[in-house]
Protein backbone atom coordinates (compact mmCIF):
# COMPACT_ATOMS: atom_id res chain seq x y z
CA UNK A 1 0.00 0.00 0.00
CA UNK A 2 1.57 3.55 -1.02
CA UNK A 3 2.04 6.42 1.37
CA UNK A 4 -0.59 8.17 -0.38
CA UNK A 5 -3.33 5.31 -0.45
CA UNK A 6 -2.39 5.40 3.60
CA UNK A 7 -3.23 8.72 3.62
CA UNK A 8 -6.72 8.35 1.97
CA UNK A 9 -7.37 6.04 4.08
CA UNK A 10 -6.32 7.78 7.42
CA UNK A 11 -8.52 10.89 6.47
CA UNK A 12 -10.70 9.74 4.25
CA UNK A 13 -12.15 6.37 5.32
CA UNK A 14 -15.92 6.51 4.46
CA UNK A 15 -18.29 6.35 7.80
CA UNK A 16 -21.44 7.52 8.60
CA UNK A 17 -22.45 11.08 9.11
CA UNK A 18 -23.91 10.49 12.86
CA UNK A 19 -20.61 10.13 14.43
CA UNK A 20 -19.61 14.18 13.09
CA UNK A 21 -23.11 15.18 13.56
CA UNK A 22 -22.86 14.13 17.71
CA UNK A 23 -19.95 15.95 17.82
CA UNK A 24 -21.35 18.48 16.44
CA UNK A 25 -24.17 19.05 18.90
CA UNK A 26 -21.40 18.14 21.64
CA UNK A 27 -19.26 20.75 20.19
CA UNK A 28 -21.06 24.02 19.49
CA UNK A 29 -22.91 22.91 22.97
CA UNK A 30 -20.33 22.92 24.68
CA UNK A 31 -18.59 26.22 23.82
CA UNK A 32 -21.85 27.62 24.65
CA UNK A 33 -21.67 26.46 27.88
CA UNK A 34 -18.51 27.36 28.19
CA UNK A 35 -18.40 31.14 26.64
CA UNK A 36 -22.71 31.66 27.77
CA UNK A 37 -21.38 34.49 30.41
CA UNK A 38 -18.55 35.55 27.87
CA UNK A 39 -19.19 39.78 28.66
CA UNK A 40 -17.49 40.40 24.78
CA UNK A 41 -18.13 43.95 26.07
CA UNK A 42 -15.87 44.33 28.24
CA UNK A 43 -12.85 44.29 26.23
CA UNK A 44 -14.10 47.91 25.43
CA UNK A 45 -13.71 48.88 28.82
CA UNK A 46 -9.69 48.52 29.16
CA UNK A 47 -7.23 50.53 29.04
CA UNK A 48 -6.27 51.15 25.60
CA UNK A 49 -2.46 50.74 25.74
CA UNK A 50 -3.37 47.00 27.06
CA UNK A 51 -4.45 46.57 22.97
CA UNK A 52 -1.82 43.96 21.27
CA UNK A 53 -4.50 42.23 18.59
CA UNK A 54 -3.29 38.98 17.76
CA UNK A 55 -2.94 38.81 13.62
CA UNK A 56 -6.17 37.95 12.46
CA UNK A 57 -8.27 40.09 14.94
CA UNK A 58 -6.25 43.20 13.35
CA UNK A 59 -7.56 41.73 10.26
CA UNK A 60 -10.83 43.45 11.68
CA UNK A 61 -9.16 46.36 12.46
CA UNK A 62 -9.47 48.82 15.83
CA UNK A 63 -11.51 47.64 18.26
CA UNK A 64 -15.12 48.40 17.99
CA UNK A 65 -17.20 50.23 20.09
CA UNK A 66 -18.64 48.41 23.55
CA UNK A 67 -22.18 48.52 21.72
CA UNK A 68 -21.38 46.95 18.26
CA UNK A 69 -19.39 44.16 20.76
CA UNK A 70 -22.36 43.30 22.63
CA UNK A 71 -24.24 42.74 19.41
CA UNK A 72 -21.18 40.43 17.81
CA UNK A 73 -21.38 38.74 21.00
CA UNK A 74 -25.23 38.13 21.23
CA UNK A 75 -24.95 36.93 17.39
CA UNK A 76 -22.08 34.38 18.13
CA UNK A 77 -23.90 32.59 20.96
CA UNK A 78 -27.40 32.59 18.71
CA UNK A 79 -24.97 31.10 16.09
CA UNK A 80 -23.92 28.34 18.38
CA UNK A 81 -27.17 27.40 18.86
CA UNK A 82 -28.32 27.30 15.39
CA UNK A 83 -24.90 25.41 14.81
CA UNK A 84 -26.12 22.95 17.43
CA UNK A 85 -29.21 22.44 16.15
CA UNK A 86 -27.90 22.14 12.30
CA UNK A 87 -29.61 24.68 10.47
CA UNK A 88 -28.54 26.37 7.27
CA UNK A 89 -24.75 25.55 7.77
CA UNK A 90 -23.14 27.74 5.19
CA UNK A 91 -24.71 30.55 7.24
CA UNK A 92 -24.83 29.95 10.70
CA UNK A 93 -21.20 27.81 10.94
CA UNK A 94 -19.75 30.50 8.83
CA UNK A 95 -21.11 32.95 11.04
CA UNK A 96 -19.87 31.24 14.34
CA UNK A 97 -16.63 30.87 12.83
CA UNK A 98 -15.71 34.00 11.80
CA UNK A 99 -17.06 35.57 14.53
CA UNK A 100 -15.47 33.33 17.04
CA UNK A 101 -12.20 33.83 15.57
CA UNK A 102 -12.58 37.59 16.38
CA UNK A 103 -13.92 37.20 19.60
CA UNK A 104 -12.44 34.54 20.60
CA UNK A 105 -8.96 36.26 19.68
CA UNK A 106 -9.76 39.27 21.33
CA UNK A 107 -9.22 37.14 24.32
CA UNK A 108 -5.58 36.95 23.21
CA UNK A 109 -5.44 40.22 22.03
CA UNK A 110 -4.81 42.58 25.02
CA UNK A 111 -1.24 41.85 25.83
CA UNK A 112 -1.50 37.91 27.35
CA UNK A 113 -2.09 34.84 25.31
CA UNK A 114 -4.56 32.12 25.84
CA UNK A 115 -3.68 28.63 24.82
CA UNK A 116 -7.32 27.67 25.33
CA UNK A 117 -8.55 29.16 21.96
CA UNK A 118 -6.64 28.02 19.00
CA UNK A 119 -8.23 24.41 18.80
CA UNK A 120 -12.17 25.42 19.19
CA UNK A 121 -11.63 28.29 16.64
CA UNK A 122 -9.99 25.81 14.01
CA UNK A 123 -12.60 23.05 14.51
CA UNK A 124 -15.15 26.11 13.89
CA UNK A 125 -14.18 26.34 10.81
CA UNK A 126 -13.66 22.95 9.92
CA UNK A 127 -17.27 22.14 11.14
CA UNK A 128 -18.24 25.33 8.68
CA UNK A 129 -16.43 23.39 5.65
CA UNK A 130 -17.31 19.99 6.78
CA UNK A 131 -20.86 17.93 5.56
CA UNK A 132 -21.64 18.24 9.35
CA UNK A 133 -25.14 18.76 9.34
CA UNK A 134 -25.88 15.87 7.09
CA UNK A 135 -27.58 14.24 9.98
CA UNK A 136 -29.02 14.76 13.51
CA UNK A 137 -29.53 18.40 12.55
CA UNK A 138 -32.51 20.70 11.05
CA UNK A 139 -30.99 20.88 7.75
CA UNK A 140 -31.32 16.55 7.65
CA UNK A 141 -34.50 17.10 9.11
CA UNK A 142 -35.73 19.46 5.72
CA UNK A 143 -33.65 17.64 3.04
CA UNK A 144 -35.72 14.47 4.26
CA UNK A 145 -38.72 16.64 3.47
CA UNK A 146 -37.60 17.51 0.09
CA UNK A 147 -37.52 14.02 -0.79
CA UNK A 148 -33.71 13.67 -0.56
CA UNK A 149 -32.18 10.03 0.03
CA UNK A 150 -30.30 9.80 3.53
CA UNK A 151 -26.36 10.21 3.23
CA UNK A 152 -24.72 7.17 2.80
CA UNK A 153 -21.58 6.51 4.02
CA UNK A 154 -18.57 8.70 2.96
CA UNK A 155 -14.88 10.23 3.55
CA UNK A 156 -16.64 13.59 3.99
CA UNK A 157 -17.77 12.63 7.15
CA UNK A 158 -14.52 11.55 8.47
CA UNK A 159 -11.81 13.74 7.66
CA UNK A 160 -12.88 16.45 9.94
CA UNK A 161 -13.21 14.37 12.91
CA UNK A 162 -9.25 12.93 12.27
CA UNK A 163 -8.49 16.61 11.65
CA UNK A 164 -9.23 17.09 15.05
CA UNK A 165 -7.50 13.83 16.47
CA UNK A 166 -4.31 14.97 14.73
CA UNK A 167 -4.82 18.79 15.79
CA UNK A 168 -4.94 17.49 19.53
CA UNK A 169 -1.66 15.11 18.93
CA UNK A 170 0.24 18.28 17.62
CA UNK A 171 -0.80 20.60 20.12
CA UNK A 172 0.41 18.16 22.97
CA UNK A 173 3.35 17.09 21.22
CA UNK A 174 4.25 20.89 20.53
CA UNK A 175 3.92 21.58 24.15
CA UNK A 176 6.21 18.52 25.14
CA UNK A 177 9.02 19.67 22.24
CA UNK A 178 8.70 23.12 23.91
CA UNK A 179 9.48 21.87 27.48
CA UNK A 180 12.83 20.09 26.31
CA UNK A 181 13.65 22.82 23.81
CA UNK A 182 13.01 25.80 26.70
CA UNK A 183 13.75 24.25 29.70
CA UNK A 184 15.54 20.60 28.97
CA UNK A 185 15.89 17.98 30.85
CA UNK A 186 15.90 20.71 33.94
CA UNK A 187 12.68 20.68 33.30
CA UNK A 188 12.06 17.77 35.01
CA UNK A 189 15.26 16.76 37.17
CA UNK A 190 15.19 20.09 39.01
CA UNK A 191 12.36 21.52 41.09
CA UNK A 192 10.89 23.36 38.32
CA UNK A 193 7.53 21.81 39.08
CA UNK A 194 7.66 22.27 42.55
CA UNK A 195 8.18 25.75 42.63
CA UNK A 196 5.73 26.28 39.62
CA UNK A 197 3.05 24.44 41.85
CA UNK A 198 3.68 26.77 44.53
CA UNK A 199 4.39 29.91 42.61
CA UNK A 200 0.93 29.19 40.69
CA UNK A 201 -0.92 29.31 44.65
CA UNK A 202 0.11 33.14 44.07
CA UNK A 203 -0.42 33.81 40.65
CA UNK A 204 -3.19 32.16 39.37
CA UNK A 205 -6.29 30.76 41.19
CA UNK A 206 -7.10 26.95 41.20
CA UNK A 207 -10.08 25.35 41.98
CA UNK A 208 -8.32 23.28 44.96
CA UNK A 209 -4.76 24.03 46.68
CA UNK A 210 -3.40 20.34 46.39
CA UNK A 211 -0.56 21.24 44.42
CA UNK A 212 1.19 23.67 47.27
CA UNK A 213 1.11 20.39 49.48
CA UNK A 214 2.44 18.10 46.30
CA UNK A 215 5.15 20.58 46.64
CA UNK A 216 6.36 19.51 49.71
CA UNK A 217 7.49 16.10 48.06
CA UNK A 218 10.15 17.18 45.62
CA UNK A 219 11.03 13.68 43.94
CA UNK A 220 7.06 13.41 43.50
CA UNK A 221 6.91 16.44 41.69
CA UNK A 222 10.05 15.39 39.50
CA UNK A 223 7.90 11.82 38.82
CA UNK A 224 4.84 14.17 37.75
CA UNK A 225 7.25 16.59 35.09
CA UNK A 226 8.83 13.70 33.56
CA UNK A 227 5.26 11.65 33.67
CA UNK A 228 3.69 15.21 31.90
CA UNK A 229 6.43 14.98 29.20
CA UNK A 230 6.24 11.52 28.34
CA UNK A 231 2.42 11.71 28.24
CA UNK A 232 2.53 14.63 26.06
CA UNK A 233 5.87 13.68 23.29
CA UNK A 234 3.46 9.90 23.43
CA UNK A 235 0.09 11.57 22.31
CA UNK A 236 0.21 10.90 19.08
CA UNK A 237 1.18 7.30 19.56
CA UNK A 238 -3.34 7.65 20.00
CA UNK A 239 -3.37 8.43 16.22
CA UNK A 240 -2.22 5.28 15.11
CA UNK A 241 -1.49 2.53 18.15
CA UNK A 242 -5.04 1.58 18.84
CA UNK A 243 -4.18 -0.39 22.18
CA UNK A 244 -2.46 2.17 23.71
CA UNK A 245 -5.52 5.28 22.52
CA UNK A 246 -7.40 5.00 25.71
CA UNK A 247 -4.62 5.32 28.20
CA UNK A 248 -2.95 8.50 26.56
CA UNK A 249 -6.69 10.24 25.69
CA UNK A 250 -7.55 9.47 29.55
CA UNK A 251 -4.39 10.15 30.78
CA UNK A 252 -4.03 13.76 29.21
CA UNK A 253 -7.70 14.28 29.85
CA UNK A 254 -6.97 14.00 33.41
CA UNK A 255 -3.38 15.93 33.38
CA UNK A 256 -5.80 18.76 31.56
CA UNK A 257 -8.35 18.69 34.69
CA UNK A 258 -5.49 18.34 36.96
CA UNK A 259 -3.56 21.61 35.51
CA UNK A 260 -6.99 23.16 35.76
CA UNK A 261 -8.21 22.47 39.48
CA UNK A 262 -4.32 21.75 41.01
CA UNK A 263 -2.41 25.26 39.03
CA UNK A 264 -5.35 27.40 37.38
CA UNK A 265 -5.17 27.17 33.83
CA UNK A 266 -8.21 27.03 32.31
CA UNK A 267 -8.29 24.43 29.39
CA UNK A 268 -12.13 23.64 29.45
CA UNK A 269 -12.71 25.10 25.99
CA UNK A 270 -9.97 23.02 24.81
CA UNK A 271 -10.99 19.50 26.59
CA UNK A 272 -13.93 19.89 24.49
CA UNK A 273 -12.20 18.25 21.20
CA UNK A 274 -11.48 14.95 22.77
CA UNK A 275 -14.71 14.28 21.61
CA UNK A 276 -13.28 13.32 18.47
CA UNK A 277 -11.99 10.39 20.33
CA UNK A 278 -15.16 8.65 20.90
CA UNK A 279 -17.31 6.57 18.71
CA UNK A 280 -20.80 7.80 19.20
CA UNK A 281 -22.84 5.29 18.05
CA UNK A 282 -21.12 3.11 19.77
CA UNK A 283 -21.84 5.16 23.15
CA UNK A 284 -25.58 5.40 21.91
CA UNK A 285 -25.67 1.51 21.50
CA UNK A 286 -24.83 1.20 24.98
CA UNK A 287 -27.06 3.58 25.94
CA UNK A 288 -29.67 1.92 24.28
CA UNK A 289 -29.16 -0.90 26.15
CA UNK A 290 -27.71 -3.05 23.68
CA UNK A 291 -25.05 -3.88 25.51
CA UNK A 292 -24.94 -6.90 25.53
CA UNK A 293 -24.43 -6.89 21.18
CA UNK A 294 -20.75 -5.23 22.50
CA UNK A 295 -19.94 -7.64 25.15
CA UNK A 296 -19.82 -10.78 23.13
CA UNK A 297 -17.18 -9.05 21.28
CA UNK A 298 -14.63 -8.45 23.94
CA UNK A 299 -12.53 -11.30 23.57
CA UNK A 300 -12.52 -11.32 20.01
CA UNK A 301 -9.51 -10.30 18.29
CA UNK A 302 -10.73 -7.84 15.96
CA UNK A 303 -11.93 -6.48 19.25
CA UNK A 304 -9.56 -6.83 22.01
CA UNK A 305 -11.72 -4.50 24.47
CA UNK A 306 -14.67 -2.85 24.95
CA UNK A 307 -13.33 0.58 25.35
CA UNK A 308 -11.70 0.30 21.88
CA UNK A 309 -15.20 -0.06 20.61
CA UNK A 310 -16.18 3.58 22.67
CA UNK A 311 -12.98 5.47 22.60
CA UNK A 312 -11.61 4.84 18.91
CA UNK A 313 -14.01 5.85 15.80
CA UNK A 314 -11.66 5.10 13.46
CA UNK A 315 -13.29 2.99 10.59
CA UNK B 1 8.02 26.38 14.28
CA UNK B 2 5.22 28.87 15.09
CA UNK B 3 3.42 26.38 17.31
CA UNK B 4 6.73 25.54 19.64
CA UNK B 5 7.12 29.09 19.87
CA UNK B 6 3.97 29.24 22.28
CA UNK B 7 5.60 28.79 25.65
CA UNK B 8 3.46 26.31 27.31
CA UNK B 9 4.88 26.79 30.78
CA UNK B 10 8.22 25.58 28.80
CA UNK B 11 10.89 28.10 31.04
CA UNK B 12 12.08 27.15 34.18
CA UNK B 13 9.98 27.98 37.36
CA UNK B 14 12.57 29.83 40.35
CA UNK B 15 11.72 30.03 43.58
CA UNK B 16 10.27 33.58 43.44
CA UNK B 17 6.70 34.36 42.20
CA UNK B 18 5.66 37.49 40.95
CA UNK B 19 2.60 39.31 41.64
CA UNK B 20 1.42 42.44 39.98
CA UNK B 21 -1.66 44.20 41.81
CA UNK B 22 -3.81 47.43 41.44
CA UNK B 23 -4.54 49.60 43.97
CA UNK B 24 -6.82 52.74 44.40
CA UNK B 25 -5.25 55.93 46.81
CA UNK B 26 -8.31 58.02 48.94
CA UNK B 27 -7.61 61.32 49.87
CA UNK B 28 -5.82 60.63 52.68
CA UNK B 29 -3.21 58.27 51.09
CA UNK B 30 -4.82 54.87 52.19
CA UNK B 31 -4.88 52.43 49.70
CA UNK B 32 -8.13 50.11 48.85
CA UNK B 33 -8.06 47.45 46.45
CA UNK B 34 -9.56 48.29 43.21
CA UNK B 35 -13.13 46.35 42.79
CA UNK B 36 -13.06 43.27 40.34
CA UNK B 37 -14.64 45.38 37.36
CA UNK B 38 -11.90 47.61 37.12
CA UNK B 39 -9.83 45.43 34.62
CA UNK B 40 -7.58 44.59 33.86
CA UNK B 41 -7.14 41.97 37.34
CA UNK B 42 -5.00 39.58 38.70
CA UNK B 43 -3.01 37.74 35.59
CA UNK B 44 -3.79 40.12 33.26
CA UNK B 45 -3.02 43.22 34.77
CA UNK B 46 0.20 41.44 35.50
CA UNK B 47 0.57 40.28 31.53
CA UNK B 48 -0.01 43.78 30.80
CA UNK B 49 2.48 45.26 32.98
CA UNK B 50 4.75 42.85 32.26
CA UNK B 51 4.34 43.74 28.09
CA UNK B 52 4.09 47.77 28.65
CA UNK B 53 7.28 47.34 30.79
CA UNK B 54 8.89 45.67 27.43
CA UNK B 55 8.58 48.66 25.07
CA UNK B 56 10.95 52.00 24.73
CA UNK B 57 7.99 54.31 25.87
CA UNK B 58 7.13 52.14 29.04
CA UNK B 59 6.76 54.80 31.67
CA UNK B 60 4.14 56.76 30.08
CA UNK B 61 2.55 53.86 28.85
CA UNK B 62 2.32 52.40 32.52
CA UNK B 63 1.18 55.67 33.48
CA UNK B 64 -1.29 55.78 31.07
CA UNK B 65 -2.77 52.12 32.05
CA UNK B 66 -2.70 53.40 35.49
CA UNK B 67 -4.62 56.65 34.33
CA UNK B 68 -7.35 54.73 32.65
CA UNK B 69 -7.82 52.63 35.57
CA UNK B 70 -8.45 55.27 37.43
CA UNK B 71 -10.71 57.20 35.13
CA UNK B 72 -12.79 53.69 34.88
CA UNK B 73 -13.17 53.70 38.17
CA UNK B 74 -14.71 57.01 38.37
CA UNK B 75 -16.48 56.62 35.42
CA UNK B 76 -18.31 53.77 37.45
CA UNK B 77 -18.72 55.66 40.40
CA UNK B 78 -20.26 58.56 39.29
CA UNK B 79 -22.63 56.37 37.17
CA UNK B 80 -23.19 54.61 41.10
CA UNK B 81 -22.21 51.46 39.32
CA UNK B 82 -20.46 50.63 42.51
CA UNK B 83 -20.32 52.21 45.91
CA UNK B 84 -16.59 52.83 46.67
CA UNK B 85 -14.99 56.28 48.14
CA UNK B 86 -13.71 58.28 45.63
CA UNK B 87 -9.65 57.64 44.48
CA UNK B 88 -7.09 60.53 43.74
CA UNK B 89 -4.58 57.94 41.83
CA UNK B 90 -4.58 54.05 40.67
CA UNK B 91 -0.92 52.80 41.92
CA UNK B 92 0.24 49.40 40.37
CA UNK B 93 2.52 47.50 42.09
CA UNK B 94 5.00 44.42 41.86
CA UNK B 95 5.05 42.23 44.19
CA UNK B 96 8.39 39.48 44.56
CA UNK B 97 7.63 36.32 46.33
CA UNK B 98 10.87 34.36 47.79
CA UNK B 99 9.13 30.79 48.41
CA UNK B 100 12.04 28.91 49.46
CA UNK B 101 11.56 30.75 52.92
CA UNK B 102 9.41 29.82 55.17
CA UNK B 103 7.08 31.70 55.54
CA UNK B 104 7.52 33.18 51.89
CA UNK B 105 9.45 36.88 52.27
CA UNK B 106 6.89 39.44 50.11
CA UNK B 107 9.02 42.31 48.72
CA UNK B 108 7.13 45.36 47.13
CA UNK B 109 8.14 48.22 44.27
CA UNK B 110 5.99 50.73 43.28
CA UNK B 111 5.64 50.42 39.15
CA UNK B 112 3.68 53.16 38.58
CA UNK B 113 0.56 55.46 39.36
CA UNK B 114 -1.90 57.69 37.46
CA UNK B 115 -2.45 60.15 36.77
CA UNK B 116 0.31 62.34 37.79
CA UNK B 117 0.09 64.40 40.60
Amino acid sequence: VTVRERVRRFFFAPSAPTNLAVCRIIFFGWLLCCFLSYDVAGWARLPADTWDPVWFVELFGPLPSARMLAVLGIAWKVSLVLGALGLFRPVTIGVAAVLGAYLLGLTASFSMGNYDIGMPVIMLFVFWIARSTDALSLDAVIARHRGKPRPSPSGEYTWPITTGRVLLALAFFAAGVSKLRHGGVDWIVTDNLRWLFVGQQYTHAPVLNWAAYLAEFPLLCRLLAGGTVALELSYPLALFVRRVRPWLVVGMIGLQLGIHLFMGVNYLAFLVANIFWVDWPAVGRVFNGKLSELIPRVATPEHPSRHKDVLDGSP
Amino acid sequence: VAVLAVPMYSGLAGPTAVVTRAVGVVDNGRELPLPPRIEPTGLHLHAAVEHARAVPDSTARLTRIATAMWAEYERLRAGEDIDDPPITAVRIYRDTIELATRPHVRSVVLVTQGPLP
